[in-house]
């Protein structure tokens, strides 16, 4: 929403840029960008009379006429986020009882009776609809206890036992009522304030579809703020209303939005946007300006994620490798000749197709999940940024 | 503690484990458990980042390989790119003859890579003027939708008015794709409601798309968009006009829809992700066929994977040749296309002898696909005596790509006999006909005079004496063709529909071979039909689409082709409303 010329204040006096209004339960923001005035709400309607009561309260403009300049910002179904568990410690006996079958039976006898009556006992104990963060963490100890991946499924049942102690803690604590929510989504009745952020541009640069409670389940999307460079996470059931719309890459000018805790990337949740289908120059200067560009930091941060929440963070990164090894196979390295290893294993599909369009237009940066294999950090790529006839472009490879 | 938790806690005697966790004798089997995790995490945590320097993933890969096709002729090893072992590399070869051979009856892949390298050596001196001829026989008479945009290419190529032609042809396609990428920007910053691509006709739709490979990124990110997210409408609309797009940059969204989907949007994805060339294709094709259990779903996923070169779905396909549901029969045959070998020419024959056009057309493709001679003869009489137009198309496009499989063969196709070339050559004279010279003098004034009404904008007047001319010469087509273009030009489908009727009864051989009237009657009854089908005539909408595929449409645009034939086939499935 927008007019030619406004001002939250009478002209020479201090400048205020944003009011937020709270109107029949729904947060009105009014900002002021580049001398044009911009009109969000959490209701998530257009011209909703939320907006038309707060622009009241600044001015008495006349609503009708702003009406028409709304299109342009779009709102994100409101977050349905599930109901706090009725009996927090009847979910946290479910999740006991699993990590007990699977140390008991053993990785290897993953698919035991035991092992999948304690995971519908999990989900059917959990908040409904069931989490995120719970069904992305149930997904990927179905995945490791498939593939018999003894040090993944250890850390998987560890981040799952934190969540337990938590539980099962009258008072959890910072830390615990964090990773509470990390897993259990904004209402998991800790009371945690979740953190809103406004004002950020943000940029897609990669998306994939991930196993949650059943296969692929999981729509994710990797956001790269281009002011602060930390990258996020959109991630919902796949084709929910909740995430927000465009193609990829695209850039959003987030108005609203709020960020869980937990492990990295962090959850976002996207509530008020504009959106810019085609990223501009300076968008790309931006994004290929705050890629890494040392394999030792990577690694560190890395670790660091996995200590802080082993049974959550997905570490993604966006990586400017120096140059690319002389071997047949690609292999992104730094300028200190550290390389940073593509996982082929399980998937070598994703590797393959990388090497193809790197041979084919070069490489700017990688983006991709973070692995490891032990001792060897790996990269899972999602997308390849190079520079094209026309400046920067960015191709997808998940 | 890594075995303890690999084989389960229960198989080996606890004591020293607790000693290890240092935990008492008494400790409950919770707090064993929560030690021994604690412990493997801290231990694995520790290890991180230990392994710098490491230049591969240590791990090994799990990938089963593709089970390869029995095929080992000169085609069947022939590489589309170059070939270090032994030199059978399309990328490499310069034998003209060979490579549009090769255009005409190998793989989707071998093709394409003929097409690429054909148009490589047009740019070479030592093609003589014979040989630029004969590749301009051959571009002549392919209407190969599945290799469109290299065949469209090869055309802008040649010298002449066939070059000046595909270069306008993709002119004002990639011209509609800026208009369509304005568009877009407005639609997704909220300043435009309707979703461009939908504003389009199915057939432009899938036109652009066969040019995907030019479009630009932001035009391929919006596809992929409505691909991962439309509505399902919209989705199938996205993925029908895709079929044969063969880019990339549709990977991630069709492995995504691979990976969730299931009915006709599976089959679709599968459908167009099996035209690609990228190594993330198979992998996906594979999972979504091994999950499968549907029948009509595994066929075609099961072809798919034969497209890429999988022939691990050969023999239940062939089982499903006795299956008695039609849709099952139907895609069983289509599948053969990929998956077919010599052995199967028997099976087939019994279909191309079917009362059903469709079923007989279908058998054709895939005889042609299969291009074993023993199916010629059969198909040359189809092709001389079918009763439907597209069935007879299909029967001669059959046993060229047969004729061309022989010569990669090295082989010879069988000569017509004698009297199967004088039964052609009576057949032509019969269709002279003969008009008083008088008649045609009147007819061409009132012909002439209507062109002339029409070129100063009176187009109601044009008509009128169109019409006239049609009269007192009613075995002359061309002023009804005129009327029916110039009503198909106003978009009055449903008048153009009656002129280019009169004018096929006329003279339906000279129609047929005309390029831009094949186009603009094909058009029109497709528009008819759709408008037809959206007032629920449903019935009417599919015998429209039945009476333009009895004709020869193979001077219409694949495109157009290839949209008659999904909407034909998906108006029959549905089956009567």
């Amino acid at each position: 929403m927008s007019d030619d010329t406004f001002n939250l204040v009478p002209r020479g006096q201090p400048g205020v840029s944003r009011v937020t209004l709270e109107v029949d339960g729904e947060q009105v923001t009014v900002f002021v960008r580049d001398g044009k005035r911009e009109l969000l709400c959490t209701c998530g309607e257009p011209d909703c009379e939320h907006a038309a009561i707060a622009l009241s309260w600044l001015g008495g403009r006349k609503v009708e006429a702003d009406q028409a300049t709304t299109q342009a910002v779009r709102s994100s179904a409101p977050p349905t986020d599930a109901g706090a568990p009725e009996q927090p410690s009847d979910l946290a006996d479910a999740l006991d009882d699993l990590v007990l079958a699977v140390v008991r039976g053993g990785v290897q006898s993953a698919t035991s009776l035991s092992v999948s009556e304690g995971v519908e006992q999990v989900v059917a104990r959990a908040p409904k609809p069931t989490p995120v963060g719970l069904a992305r963490w149930l997904g990927r100890l179905n995945a490791a206890l498939e593939q018999h991946d003894v040090g993944q499924s250890a850390r998987l049942l560890g981040g799952a036992v934190r969540l337990i102690q938590d539980l099962r803690s009258g008072d959890p604590g910072r830390e615990g009522k964090a990773r509470m929510v990390a897993w259990l989504g904004a209402a998991a009745g800790t009371g945690w304030p979740m953190e809103r952020v406004q004002d950020r541009t943000l940029m897609e640069v990669g998306r994939e579809w991930l196993s949650g409670l059943t296969r692929d389940s999981l729509e994710r999307r990797y956001l790269v703020d281009l002011g602060s460079g930390e990258i996020f996470r959109e991630e919902d059931s796949s084709g929910s209303e909740r995430l927000s719309v465009g193609p990829s890459p695209r850039v959003l000018e987030v108005g609203l939005a709020e960020v869980e805790p937990g492990g990295v990337p962090r959850r976002i949740r996207v509530l008020q946007y504009a959106l810019r289908a085609i990223p501009a120059a300076q968008d790309w200067a931006k994004l290929e300006a705050l890629a890494a560009t040392r394999v030792r930091d990577l690694g560190n941060a890395y670790a660091h994620a996995l200590r802080r929440y082993p049974g959550l963070a997905e570490p993604f990164v966006l990586f400017a490798p120096k140059s690319m090894s002389e071997e047949a196979r690609f292999e992104p390295q730094d300028s200190d000749g550290e390389r940073l290893p593509l996982a082929r294993a399980e998937e070598p599909q994703w590797v393959a197709a990388l090497e193809g369009m790197v041979a084919d237009k070069g490489a700017t940066w990688v983006a991709g999940r973070l692995l490891d294999a032990g001792d060897t950090l790996l990269l899972h790529p999602s997308s390849l940024g190079f520079r094209g006839e026309s400046g920067p472009r960015m191709q997808r490879i998940t | 503690m890594q075995r303890c938790l690999r084989e389960g806690v229960g198989r080996h005697s606890e004591a020293p484990l607790r000693e290890q966790l240092q935990l008492p004798e008494g400790a409950e089997d919770r707090e064993l458990a929560y030690a021994l995790i604690n412990g493997l995490v801290e231990a694995d945590l520790a290890t991180l980042n230990q392994g710098r320097g490491k230049v591969h993933d240590p791990r090994s890969s799990l990938i089963p390989a593709p089970v390869a096709s029995r095929d080992t002729s000169f085609l069947g090893r022939l590489r589309p790119d170059h070939d270090d072992v032994d030199g059978q590399g399309l990328a490499d070869m310069a034998d003209l003859t060979t490579l549009l051979s090769v255009l005409r009856a190998g793989s989707i892949f071998q093709r394409r890579a003929a097409a690429r390298r054909i148009v490589e050596r047009l740019g070479d001196r030592d093609v003589s003027a014979e040989q630029q001829k004969a590749i301009v026989r051959t571009l002549d008479q392919l209407r190969d939708v599945e290799v469109a945009f290299e065949l469209r290419v090869c055309r802008a190529r040649l010298p002449g008015s066939a070059g000046r032609e595909a270069q306008r042809a993709q002119k004002q396609v990639l011209e509609s794709a800026s208009q369509v990428e304005a568009e877009l920007v407005r639609y997704w910053e909220g300043e435009s409601t309707p979703e461009p691509l939908m504003q389009l006709s199915g057939d432009w739709r899938a036109q652009l798309f066969l040019h995907a490979r030019e479009l630009s990124d932001s035009l391929m990110a919006h596809l992929c968009a409505l691909i991962e997210n439309g509505e399902r409408r919209i989705q199938r609309a996205m993925l029908s006009a895709a079929r044969y797009a063969g880019d990339p940059r549709l990977v991630p969204s069709l492995v995504a829809l691979l990976q969730r989907s299931d009915g006709e949007v599976l089959v679709d994805a599968a459908r167009a992700i099996s035209r690609v060339e990228d190594p993330r294709v198979w992998p996906a094709l594979l999972a979504a066929y091994e999950r499968s259990v549907v029948d009509t779903e595994r066929i075609i996923l099961g072809a798919a994977l034969g497209r890429v070169g999988d022939h691990r779905a050969a023999d239940y396909v062939r089982e499903r040749l006795r299956d008695e549901d039609e849709h099952v029969l139907m895609r069983a045959i289509e599948a053969l296309r990929t998956l077919g070998a010599a052995d199967d020419v028997d099976a087939l024959l019994p279909f191309l002898r079917s009362d059903d056009p469709i079923v007989a057309t279908k058998a054709a493709h895939t005889l042609g696909r299969i291009s074993d001679g023993r199916a010629l003869s059969e198909l040359r009489r189809l092709q001389r005596d079918g009763s439907v137009g597209a069935l007879r198309a299909a029967a001669e496009e059959a046993a060229d790509q047969i004729d061309a499989r022989l010569v990669l063969r090295g082989e010879e196709p069988p000569s017509m006999s004698l009297t199967e070339v004088a039964e052609e050559i009576r057949a032509e004279a019969q269709n002279d006909g003969n008009d008083s010279l008088w008649t045609r003098l009147r007819a061409y004034r009132l012909y002439l005079s209507g062109r002339l009404w029409q070129l100063v904008g009176a187009s109601r007047r044009a008509l009128a004496l169109f019409e006239a001319a049609a009269t007192i010469r009613p075995n002359w087509a061309l002023p009804l063709l005129v009327a029916g273009m110039s009503y198909a030009h106003r978009d009055e489908y449903a008048q153009a529909l009656a002129a280019f009727r009169r004018a096929l009864e006329a003279e339906r051989g000279r129609v047929e071979r005309n390029p831009l009237v094949m186009r603009a009657l094909a058009r029109c009854f497709l528009r008819r039909s759709e408008q037809v089908e959206q007032d629920g005539r449903t019935a009417i909408a599919r015998g429209l689409l039945d009476e333009v595929m009895a004709l020869d449409l193979r001077r219409a645009p694949s495109s157009l082709r290839f949209e008659i034939g999904r909407r034909y086939e998906a108006l029959r499935l549905a089956g009567p409303r």
